[in-house]
């Protein structure tokens, strides 16, 4: 049966990760889907770095362009690029003409008809693919662990579905959608992290946060619980975690004299806001702050005086202005205002007689009102204080020390607990309620300011009204995929929350898929081997049917039994 | 070289349309494709479901619906149970029984209240935000 079946590339399309290869070979492709384009100035190249190459350079880095927005595709160029890569490093080199192998693409679920329009167009018209086939990737993550009927709860990059399925058909009209997902959750702890430490030098790459985020989220299996063991000093230590930033730091070796000393002083004392206060208000710290302030008062009480100096000069260049306009009407004719009053009659003749403007010399009085005019000018002292306070400012950034940290030393108990100890002066980052904060929102959205259920509620509405009737075959096998189920204890908390929302005497079972980074690309590999007749939309489909034919099809293919 | 690619293609040269353009532009098609439909007297069409589907829904007894689900059927529901969510601590994440009248915020005690109190406009915004909770003038 295997060799009934021609080899296909399958390329599993992840917001995360593009993995592809070949369905018969053990070698595959797995790479961040992203792309610079970098042109040397030199010799007026444009290089292309694709997927990890990304990294190699900060420009080059900085620059990184994605395919999708989220998980749906939107810049095709970017794709195409994509493509290429994958094929070349495929091997794809000495084929003939065109892809020659039929193309599995697996993406996320999503419903939306011009992304697949397109890709198809790409695959179609640029790679001369053959044939292809869409699949929905947590599905054939269920296939390849062997599901056949059961609720499918995919927790991935982009966004987090779950899929009801009975006897291989996708129940596809009946699946929801939450907008929690990986990606969100690490701009999540990196949002979280940025504002516990706002100082400027300490802004966190994405890789950074991403790699907190994996190494150290985890899902509590009761919140509250874990959340009180933070609240007490002798078991937040269970939670809490440093994490150490390798980082370009300046050193700090003034300032901390002053902090330290002021921790000295606060230890001795029993540590109350005021008492501390007075400790540090002596450091260099204090003294530079307190600097900063005057010359900023400073600044603020010229500006003002400025303005007011030059509301005096506006009004008094209109003034000015007034009467010289007056005068020019009584130097060219004969009229002026009074005039013009007393003698209504005479209208006539006061318009013959404006001749003010008929000899060209007149204009130059508006030049002259001009360059007495209100100028701006930035007064000798404003900018010496300028420089004066830049000076202190970066005496003050240097030394790695910025209000809140300043502040820290007041707090003893709940925030000194909350940012860990003198974290700020090692770049070493303190973890305690972001660790579980981020995979929170899968439960409970709105921790997260989400209006939505969360999946076990999703799960258990499913289960107890639209498919009551199979309810028991379904809660039989509930099956978790996607990145973010490898987090520590996703199952048991899914587990238990979905039991306490069911009816006692349920049979429930909740299972992980063993390997959801690659399972739906096996999934395609398996089914290749395994399945007699496959659903593919060939080349003369789209050629014929055309697009929207071609679009209808994918979405029958997607909800029909496997 | 790329023998895999054809030579004679031509990438579109269109503006990349952002998944919320997408989304739009989908759903204005489709109350247009209505709104004409609906002039004409068509009746809606429905959508081609495979047989197997079709059977499968059958036999559960299930009602399969004339349109392929859109992005927005889709989307999950708000939660029965809001009260089960608890309020957190939107500084510390320990569970908040206060609020601050003034900016909003959640907090835990009189500590993280002083530390509040000290905070800049763009750190509470971040916090607001975090929660969905803060408002965007645009």
């Amino acid at each position: 049966m295997a060799s009934e079946n021609p080899r296909t590339i399958i390329i599993d399309n992840g917001s995360w990760r593009i993995r592809a290869g070949f369905s018969d070979s053990s070698r595959r492709l797995c790479f961040p889907p992203l792309i610079s384009r970098f042109k040397d100035r030199k010799s007026n190249e444009t290089f292309l770095y694709c997927g990890e190459d990304v990294f190699v350079d900060s420009v080059t880095k900085s620059s990184a362009r994605r395919p999708s927005d989220q998980n749906i595709i939107v810049n095709f160029e970017a794709m195409e690029s994509l493509l290429d890569y994958t094929f070349l490093n495929l091997g794809l080199d000495t084929q003939a003409t065109g892809v020659a192998t039929p193309l599995v693409i697996a993406e996320n679920f999503h419903s939306i008809q011009y992304p697949r329009k397109r890709m198809m167009e790409l695959l179609f018209e640029a790679y001369s693919a053959p044939s292809l086939s869409f699949e929905i990737d947590s599905l054939l993550a269920f296939f390849q662990n062997n599901g056949s009927t059961g609720l499918v709860v995919s927790c991935g990059h982009s966004f987090s579905h779950i899929i009801p399925v009975y006897d291989g058909t996708p129940l596809l009209p009946s699946a929801a959608r939450l907008n929690w997902s990986g990606a969100r959750a690490i701009s999540y702890t990196a949002d979280l992290l940025g504002l516990k430490y706002p100082s400027a030098s300490r802004r966190m790459t994405q890789y950074q946060a991403e790699s907190i985020f994996i190494s150290q989220s985890f899902v509590a299996p009761d919140y509250s619980r874990a959340v009180g063991l933070l609240s007490s000093a002798s078991t937040f230590g269970l939670i809490s975690r440093e994490v150490q930033i390798v980082a370009n730091f300046p050193s700090t070796l003034e300032a901390t004299d002053s902090i330290s000393g002021a921790e000295r002083a606060a230890q001795k004392t029993d540590i109350r806001g005021a008492t501390v206060i007075e400790a540090a208000s002596r450091g260099p710290v204090a003294t530079a702050m307190r600097q900063r302030d005057t010359i900023i008062s400073k600044l603020l009480s010229l500006e003002k005086n400025s303005t007011e100096a030059n509301i005096r000069r506006h009004a008094a260049n209109k003034a000015r202005m007034r009467d010289i306009a007056l005068l020019a009407c009584d130097n060219g004719s004969s009229t002026s205002q009074k005039a013009t009053s007393r003698n209504r009659s005479n209208k006539a003749k006061e318009e013959q007689d404006d001749l003010f403007g008929i000899d060209d010399n007149d204009w130059t009085i508006y030049q002259d009102l001009k360059s007495q005019g209100v100028v701006e000018t930035f007064s000798a002292d404003a900018r010496d204080l300028v420089k004066d306070l830049e000076a202190v400012q970066n005496r003050m950034s240097g030394s790695g020390i910025d209000a809140v940290s300043f502040r820290r030393i007041k707090y003893s108990r709940t925030l000194s607990v909350f940012w860990g100890n003198e974290s700020t002066m090692n770049n070493a980052l303190t973890l305690n309620v972001e660790r579980l904060r981020s995979l929170e929102p899968f439960f409970n959205p709105s921790i997260a300011g989400l209006d939505s259920a969360g999946l076990p509620e999703l799960a258990a509405h499913l289960l107890g009204t639209e498919f009551q009737s199979i309810s028991g075959s379904l809660a039989a096998d509930i099956f978790v995929t996607g990145g973010c189920c490898l987090a520590g204890g996703f199952r048991s908390r899914f587990l238990n929350d979905l039991a306490r929302l069911l009816p006692e005497n349920e049979v429930l079972r909740v299972r992980l898929a063993s390997d959801p980074i690659w399972d739906p690309w096996q999934g395609a590999a398996r089914r290749n081997e395994v399945s007699e007749h496959r659903d593919w939309i060939s080349r003369s489909d789209w050629e014929e049917g055309g697009a929207e034919y071609c679009v209808a099809r994918t979405r029958i293919m997607n909800s029909s039994r496997k | 070289p790329k023998p895999f690619k054809n030579p004679n293609w031509k990438p579109k040269k269109e503006r990349v349309k952002t998944l919320k353009q997408i989304l739009s532009d989908e759903a204005r098609a489709e109350a247009e494709a209505a709104a004409a439909r609906q002039e004409r007297g068509e009746p809606e069409p429905e959508f081609p479901w495979d047989e197997s589907t079709r059977e499968m829904y059958k036999k559960l007894g299930l009602h399969l619906p004339k349109r392929y689900p859109t992005w927005n059927d889709l989307e999950a529901g708000p939660s029965l149970h809001p009260e089960r969510a608890g309020k957190w601590c939107d500084v510390t994440g320990l569970p908040a029984k206060y609020t601050d009248p003034k900016t909003g915020l959640r907090y835990y005690d009189s500590e993280v209240y002083a530390y509040i109190r000290g905070m800049t406009k763009e750190q509470v915004e971040g916090y607001l935000a975090l929660r969905g909770a803060n408002v965007v003038l645009k």
